[in-house]
């Protein structure tokens, strides 16, 4: 075994890129299912599942934060809605996009089941061409659309929640002063003056006769009112900055409380996913077939250790069942290869570590059970990736282990890759809003 | 301007139904809100982003009073700098209801919205 591990490691890929993350076999190779897809991690909800299930990485996914947006990527991937684009990303949160005006910073960091999942809630689409391999295989375009969303998040850190109530601490005190800068001001306004007058007349005749609301004066008067109410909202003249300039030094009190502040969310966390890939063989809607067909969920615990520094240590497990159509598949090495329907369900467990040290340790194993394919045994995945910030724009990864059994091969192929990520540019410190 | 001053008349019923306050704070910014009559702030602690329902008195005990919805909002969300700030009296014989107000705000910087509605 330790034999195996040092020649795993011997040959191991070393890759040095910057600003691109992921391993993925180039998309216009024709790949079989989960033998040559390497991933990093395969125990957590796929952050884009369509683009998962495609077996890519794109580099550049559209992400729509409105309507408008999203209409005009569309129009223009598709060629105004008249072709199926060759390739294209995109990944929206429609309901964050439709009502990202009612959500409160209280809602968004809330952990209730209704806020969790219609805050997550995101579809993911994709497309991809294979070109033609003559006598082979006809051009295909994959269609792919998913949608992941969490039912538990967990709860928001105590370290964030404090920040929080420092936060709202000095708002109380600079909503308490603007409320009486803006009070002051707006009476000495002649304009404010006469709605004043006029309200305190009305309300007078109210007490002393609550039935003269019923009267023809009353609505005469009150029509009056509504005009100078009407007129006075109309002048923009009659906002007082003053108010708020007053306490820009409590607004950088509260800028500096944020600074760095990120909400790193712990205990229970659910999440699940799940999609379809359809294969347009000849690029023809009529041949359209369903290829790959997918759901995840993965749940677990996530715990912050005690210490000054925040380290972070999740036990995760997920079950992921996945049914790929008309796919290689062979019982035996010598065996003729022949075209099945297979459906498996990978069950498995993570322990994961994550230190503000920069350091970050995992462990993780998968059971892979054939469910519909007698001719394939089970087969797991036994992976261990670490990672080590070298300095804030800069990381080192490795990950070693062993992969699942191929549908065509045995033997489990070796993972191993060290990767060097490097990334242009100064570090911004600020506040994170990413669950 | 990151300031919104606006005036509103609302007339009530004559009954004793209570009348309520509720504000929605959009785009995950952080807010502070408290409420006055004629004056004398009527919540004992700052009612903090958004909130439903906030009971200011009955319909018969608030005729010939000023309410006042103060609140200040702080861009405490680094994706935008959007504040949006909607409002709604209700209990009276209508429900007073406007629009959203949108501002745009510096990075890192507050909002403020003085809405005073005149009860009749």
């Amino acid at each position: 075994m330790l034999r195996l591990l040092l020649i795993g490691l011997c040959l191991c890929m070393a890759q040095f890129s910057f600003g691109q993350i992921g391993l993925s076999p180039d998309p216009s190779t024709p790949q079989l299912a989960d033998t040559t897809d390497l991933k990093l991690s395969l125990l957590q909800v796929p952050s884009a599942p369509a683009f998962n299930l495609l077996g890519i990485e794109p580099s550049a996914i559209s992400t729509p934060k409105d309507v408008k947006n999203f209409l005009v990527s569309l129009a223009n991937a598709s060629q105004s809605l008249s072709v199926l684009p060759n390739s294209f990303a995109m990944e929206i949160a429609p309901l964050m996009i439709l009502r990202r005006d009612h959500i409160s910073l209280t809602d968004y960091l809330s952990n209730r089941v209704g806020e969790n999942i219609w805050q997550s809630f995101t579809i993911s689409l994709g497309t991809n061409t294979i070109d033609s391999i003559p006598g082979i295989s006809p051009a295909t375009s994959n269609v792919a659309i998913a949608a992941k969303f969490s039912i538990f998040r967990g709860r928001v850190t105590t370290g964030a929640i404090d920040t929080l109530l420092r936060v709202d601490s000095i708002l109380a005190q600079i909503n308490a002063g603007t409320y009486r800068i803006t009070d002051s001001l707006i009476q000495t306004l002649p304009a404010y003056q006469a709605i004043n007058t006029q309200f305190e007349a009305l309300a007078a005749q109210i007490r002393l006769n609550p039935e003269y609301r019923n009267t023809t004066e009353y609505k005469t008067k009150t029509a009056q009112l509504n005009e100078l109410i009407t007129a006075f909202n109309s002048d923009s003249t009659y906002r007082f900055q003053q108010a708020v300039n007053s306490f820009s030094q409590e607004v950088n009190q509260l800028t500096a409380e944020v600074n760095g502040l990120v909400f790193n969310r712990v205990g229970f966390k659910l999440d699940a996913a799940f999609g379809l890939v359809y294969d347009f063989p000849f690029q023809e809607t009529d041949s359209a077939a369903l290829k790959t067909i997918g759901a995840w969920l993965t749940g677990g615990q996530v715990i912050k250790l005690e210490g000054q520094k925040q380290r972070i240590l999740s036990f995760l497990g997920s079950a992921r069942l996945l049914s790929n159509q008309d796919q290689m598949t062979r019982a035996n090495i010598g065996d003729p290869i022949s075209i099945a329907d297979n459906t498996n369900l990978d069950v498995g467990a993570k322990i994961d570590f994550n230190s503000e040290s920069s350091l970050a340790l995992s462990v993780e194993y998968l059971q892979r059970f054939p469910l519909n394919n007698d001719t394939l045994d089970p087969t797991y995945r036994l992976a261990f990736n670490g990672s080590y910030q070298l300095a804030p724009n800069y990381q080192i990864s490795l990950t070693f282990g062993r992969n699942f059994d191929g549908t065509i091969t045995e033997g489990g192929n070796l993972l191993a890759a060290l990767h060097f990520f490097g990334t242009f540019g100064g570090r911004r410190a600020n506040t994170s809003l990413n669950n | 301007m990151s300031q919104v001053v606006k005036l509103h008349m609302y007339q009530l019923k004559s009954s004793s139904d209570p009348v309520t306050v509720s504000v929605t704070i959009g785009n995950q910014q952080r807010a502070s809100t408290d409420l006055y009559l004629d004056g004398v702030k009527i919540n004992s602690d700052s009612l903090v982003d958004s909130f439903s329902d906030q009971e200011i008195g009955l319909n018969n005990t608030l005729s010939g009073k000023q309410l006042t919805i103060n609140t200040t909002v702080f861009d405490i969300n680094t994706n935008n700098d959007e504040v949006s700030y909607r409002y709604k009296v209700k209990g009276g014989e209508k429900v007073l209801y406007p629009a959203s107000s949108k501002l745009t705000v510096t990075e890192g910087g507050v909002a403020h919205f003085f809405i005073r509605v005149f009860l009749l």
